[in-house]
């Protein structure tokens, strides 16, 4: 897509940031990729990425599909602002709709991971305040936790139910209703 | 990982925050899972959030005059989710099913109730995300009331959306014990517990005991005349403040609105919108009326006799909450329900 192939080569011209996994790996990314990061903007802002940005809580692993998360949605905005220009209205609602589309099956094929990935993703989305990435793998989790008891949940993700036998009667009492 | 439990909880909070607000069993069941989410919902910044969140309450059901037969009418509530958090007024207020009594408004929360009892009038507020309710002293009125609404009587900008615990108004219109013809109006407030006496009408007609609408500071209710009682329909509130009604002509919901801001200059009702029903509600739509609207949300209740439906007037957007039946009027309950912390 033309208006794609445009956003590239402009974001080529910009500042390049490094960041570094926790594991010491180095990710070079453009700056409009890295501040899809709010903590990673405040950074930019505040001068102080010179010799690239130490990341100690996100590993190479997690980082990299961060930074695949980031690369795609960045290249989406680009491609949506560039093609404001050159396409007429209907041309434009077009390609924002495909935009979208693909996007969305972006979205869902990055979500097929296991669920270790996707709590690191989810503290990783947190740490750097990646709001779309948040909400995205948030969502994920909270979907799979619509309709099911709170013995299915504890199993699914671990959780030890440390309500005492009268506490847990109690709440029972009141919640009746959400298991009829 | 070695994490900080206050950050996990803090992941917590963003993923239950996702849970829908038309689906409250969802959130109830997540509150047993262990203490620190138990603790987390029921706390007074989740619920803040969680409504700041959502932004529009979601519809739980609505209330209604049950007419079963060889039984008298009793107020009914009809869910729109499920699992429904709301019980059964009856059995709420402990009132049996032989008395004389019926829904007659329902705002901000709270459910107003007429009970007739020994010649006289008694009215009852009900809370039922809370579960509490205020039976209110005789009014002074001769006889059964003619219309009554119940709103939040908080001044302080409130959004309506978690004031329930709050203060409340009351407000109702009666015969006059001397006169025993001429309509006043009485309020009640909640921190006063006391009735008072606000104006005097000469009345022509009578007041139709159908939901009110509040616009702005206004209550308005709905008269039933000789011409007015044979039309089925609602009125609410439009998005440009102008007062509005919806009512069904063959196949078409025609929605018309007026001017209430210069009263002064009464421009008459204007048809402002049309909407092709068939497209909407596919099944017989024979006798087709609408019996309620929400106040914020632009939505209708028709009723076809397959059952009530809740119609978007926006986006054309309908559901469908009850079994066929007789539904007069139906009073729409709109409320976040996030558990609460155990007493």
């Amino acid at each position: 897509m033309a208006s794609a192939g445009s956003g590239d080569e402009k974001a080529a011209a910009a500042a390049m940031i490094t960041l570094i996994s926790s594991d010491n790996e180095k990710f070079e990314v453009t700056e409009a990729t890295a501040t899809l990061s709010q903590t990673i903007r405040h950074m930019i802002e505040d001068g102080c990425t010179d010799g690239g940005v130490p990341l100690p809580n996100v590993t190479s692993k997690i980082l990299a599909r961060v930074i695949e998360y980031c690369k795609k949605h960045a290249t989406a905005a680009a491609g949506e602002e560039g093609s404001s220009s050159s396409f007429s209205d209907a041309a434009f609602l077009e390609v924002d709709r495909a935009f979208l589309e693909e996007l969305e099956e972006f979205d869902d094929a990055f979500l097929e991971v296991d669920r270790a990935t996707l709590f690191d993703l989810i503290l990783a989305a947190n740490y750097l305040d990646i709001k779309g990435l948040l909400n995205l793998t948030c969502q994920k989790v909270a979907d799979s936790v619509k309709g099911k008891t709170p013995e299915q949940i504890r199993e699914m993700y671990n959780i030890v139910n440390d309500l005492t036998p009268e506490e847990e009667a109690e709440i029972r009492r009141e919640t009746q209703w959400a298991f009829e | 990982m070695a994490l900080a439990p206050e950050l996990v909880l803090d992941i917590v909070g963003e993923i239950l925050l996702l849970l829908p607000p038309d689906d409250p069993a969802s959130l109830a069941r997540a509150s047993l899972v262990c203490k620190p989410w138990q603790r987390l919902l029921s706390g007074r910044a989740f619920r803040r959030r969680y409504r700041a969140f959502h932004g529009t309450p979601p519809l739980l059901g609505f209330l209604h005059d049950h007419y079963a037969r060889g039984a008298v009418a009793a107020p009914r509530f009809v869910p729109a989710v499920c699992p429904s958090p709301i019980p059964q007024p009856a059995a709420a207020l402990g009132l049996s099913s032989y008395r004389d009594w019926s829904v007659i408004d329902c705002r901000h929360g709270r459910v107003l109730f007429d009970i007739f009892d020994d010649l006289s009038t008694s009215l009852v507020v009900w809370q039922p995300v809370t579960g509490r309710h205020h039976p209110l002293p005789h009014p002074p009125i001769l006889g059964r009331l003619h219309g009554a609404a119940v709103l939040c009587a908080n001044r302080r900008g409130c959004d309506h959306l978690d004031c329930h615990g709050g203060p409340f108004r009351v407000l109702l219109l009666g015969l006059d014990f001397i006169t025993r013809t001429v309509m006043q109006v009485q309020t009640y407030s909640s921190e006063t517990r006391a009735w008072n006496f606000s104006a005097r009408h000469d009345l022509r007609h009578h007041v139709a005991r159908k939901p009110s609408t509040l616009i702005g500071d206004c209550i308005y209710f709905r008269l039933d005349s000789a011409r007015t009682a044979l039309l089925r329909f609602a009125i609410m509130p439009m998005e440009d403040g102008s007062l509005g009604f919806a009512d069904i002509r063959g196949s078409q919901v025609c929605i018309w609105s007026k001017n209430i801001i210069d009263t002064e200059v009464s421009a008459g009702w204007e048809q402002c919108g049309v909407i092709e029903l068939e497209a909407l509600i596919p099944e017989s739509c024979n006798q087709a009326c609408v019996v309620g609207s929400v106040e914020s949300s632009y939505v209708i209740f028709v009723n076809n006799g397959v059952g009530v439906f809740p119609v978007e007037l926006k986006s054309g957007r309908v559901g469908k909450i009850s079994e066929p039946g007789h539904y007069d009027a139906v009073f729409p309950f709109m409320s976040f329900y996030t558990p609460s912390s155990p007493s």
